[in-house]
This record gives structure tokens, C-alpha cells and sequence, in this order.
């Protein structure tokens, strides 16, 4: 199961995800996810993942391509902790990347 | 009736083997949820009516099904935005999909009283037809194979709609 709250309150939308977020319900996300992005350009916007309880290679993907445009992954627990801190990272290593350096 | 010869024996082998390769190569029973929660503002209704068609499509609706669900979702969100929680930010429209092997079973719970839905007035009534709204319950029940309302025990009220792939029709 794949439960998405859309919260759109205050300045920037949030999203909560809890379940499993695999297979075909990635798609499902990230469609979700555009289609608040076009009503809504924010890139302050939060995705709370902390109650996701599985989450497969797509779905680590999603969330990097989120975070890559722009927002907050908020995660708890070992897995989802370790998951975003790995996005974290290698964010940070492509933003440091792309740095000017005359 | 017995096998008469070896020819007979490898043609039926033969029809067994593409019967075990076609059930291999058959889509897996799917039996998952999808659930979308939403505060109740209009502009939050494209994601759920994007997901409702997305979902579809993927349970092998074709094009013109997937868009009637698509259509019917919108009307039930927008009557639970609208009329259910009246547009009060605070209160959420939730919508769940359930996916099954033959079927879309579709869930829009509001925050709202309720209504008795043999109590709204007929848009078919000559005097209703200039009547630019009240079409949606009807529209649902058109696009949809199952229409039903009811009260969620936690409040609210609750619209239930199923929508059957063409292929399994016959089963309703």
C-alpha cells in the first residue's frame, strides 16, 4: 500500500508518504508530484518520508531526482535515515561538482 | 477419450506447454492501494484526477474507460471539496484505489454530513436542464458500473465507485 497526503497549506506545499514505495507506484508518486510542481512551482517544498516502510531502487531514485529540484526529504528510522542521508550525499557531491572554479 | 497415436500425444504436450508459457507470460493478480489525501482546494483535484487515470491504465483500462474514470473521479472530489467539506482548507478529501485483477473500486470519503442522494433534484426534469449544476452524481453513475454513498463511522461521507475491465463484465 502507498498512501500520499498532499498538504498545501502556508507557503510551500508538503508531501507525506507512508508505505511501500516500489514498482509502479513510483510512477504514481512522481506523477503526483509533477502535477502539484506545475500548479504550485515551489522549491521549498518538504517530502516527508518517514513512515515509508520499503522502498526500491526507483523509488530512491525519485526522491534523489526530488531533492535535486529542490526539496526536503524529512525521513526517520534506520532505513529511511539511511536512505536520505545516501541522497543527502550524493547531492552534495554533484552540487559541490558543479562549483566555478576559475 | 484416449490418445490415438504419438502425433496426438505431442500436440496435446505441445497445447499444454503454450498454455504453461502464455499463464507465465499473464500480468500477476494485483490486489494493491494507492491512497491520495488532499486539503480541500480545487487546484489539488489534477494530481488525484492525473493518479485515477495513470491507475487505469495500468489495470489495462483502455483509453476511453481510463478517461470516464478519470472524469468520474474528478466529479466526486469536486463534490467532496464543494459540497462536503465546503471548502475549508482544514478538512481533507480522501481518495483510495483499490487496485483488484478485474477491477478499479475507488473510494472519496469528505469531512461533510452527508446528503441523501434520492433527494437531489432529477437534471434530467425538462425544468433542470438549463441548470448548470447537478449533473455529477449522474455523470458518476454513468461512467461507473457501481455507484453507492454512504457514511464513514468516523464521519464523513463515503462514495464508492467500481469500475470493471470490459473483459470481465460479463461478472456483474
Amino acid at each position: 500500500m502507498l498512501k500520499i497526503t498532499i498538504h498545501n497549506e502556508g507557503q510551500a506545499p508538503s508531501f507525506v508518504v507512508e508505505g511501500k514505495l516500489v514498482g509502479q507506484w513510483v510512477n504514481e508518486l512522481e506523477r503526483c508530484w509533477e502535477s502539484v510542481l506545475a500548479s504550485e512551482p515551489s522549491w521549498a517544498m518538504v517530502v516527508n518520508v518517514a513512515e515509508v516502510t520499503f522502498i526500491d531502487s526507483e523509488g530512491k531514485e525519485l526522491l534523489t531526482r526530488m531533492r535535486r529540484q529542490g526539496a526536503r526529504l524529512v525521513s526517520a528510522g534506520c532505513l529511511m535515515n539511511a536512505i536520505v542521508a545516501e541522497i543527502e550525499a550524493e547531492v552534495k557531491k554533484e552540487e559541490q561538482s558543479w562549483v566555478y572554479r576559475p | 477419450m484416449g490418445l490415438q497415436t504419438i502425433a496426438d500425444a505431442n500436440n496435446k504436450l505441445n497445447g499444454f506447454r503454450r498454455a504453461v508459457v502464455l499463464s507465465d507470460d499473464a500480468p500477476a493478480p494485483m490486489n494493491e492501494t494507492v491512497e491520495l489525501s488532499i486539503d480541500s482546494k480545487l487546484e489539488l483535484v489534477g494530481p488525484v484526477e492525473s493518479l485515477a487515470k495513470s491507475v487505469s491504465a495500468k489495470l489495462g483500462f483502455d483509453e476511453e474507460d481510463a478517461g470516464w474514470i478519470e472524469l468520474a473521479v474528478r466529479e466526486a472530489v469536486v463534490n467532496a471539496i464543494k459540497h462536503g467539506n465546503h471548502y475549508l482548507a482544514d478538512k481533507r478529501v480522501d481518495v483510495q484505489f483499490l487496485v483488484g485483477q478485474d477491477a478499479m473500486t475507488i473510494h472519496v470519503r469528505d469531512c461533510g454530513e452527508g446528503f441523501d442522494p434520492t433527494r437531489l433534484p432529477d437534471p434530467l426534469d425538462p425544468e433542470n436542464l438549463l441548470n448548470p449544476t447537478g449533473r455529477g452524481i449522474l455523470w458518476m453513475r454513468t461512467f461507473m458500473d457501481e455507484v453507492e454513498y454512504s457514511a464513514h463511522p468516523d464521519g464523513g461521507c463515503v462514495v464508492r465507485m467500481r469500475k470493471y475491465k470490459r473483459s470481465s463484465k460479463k461478472q456483474i
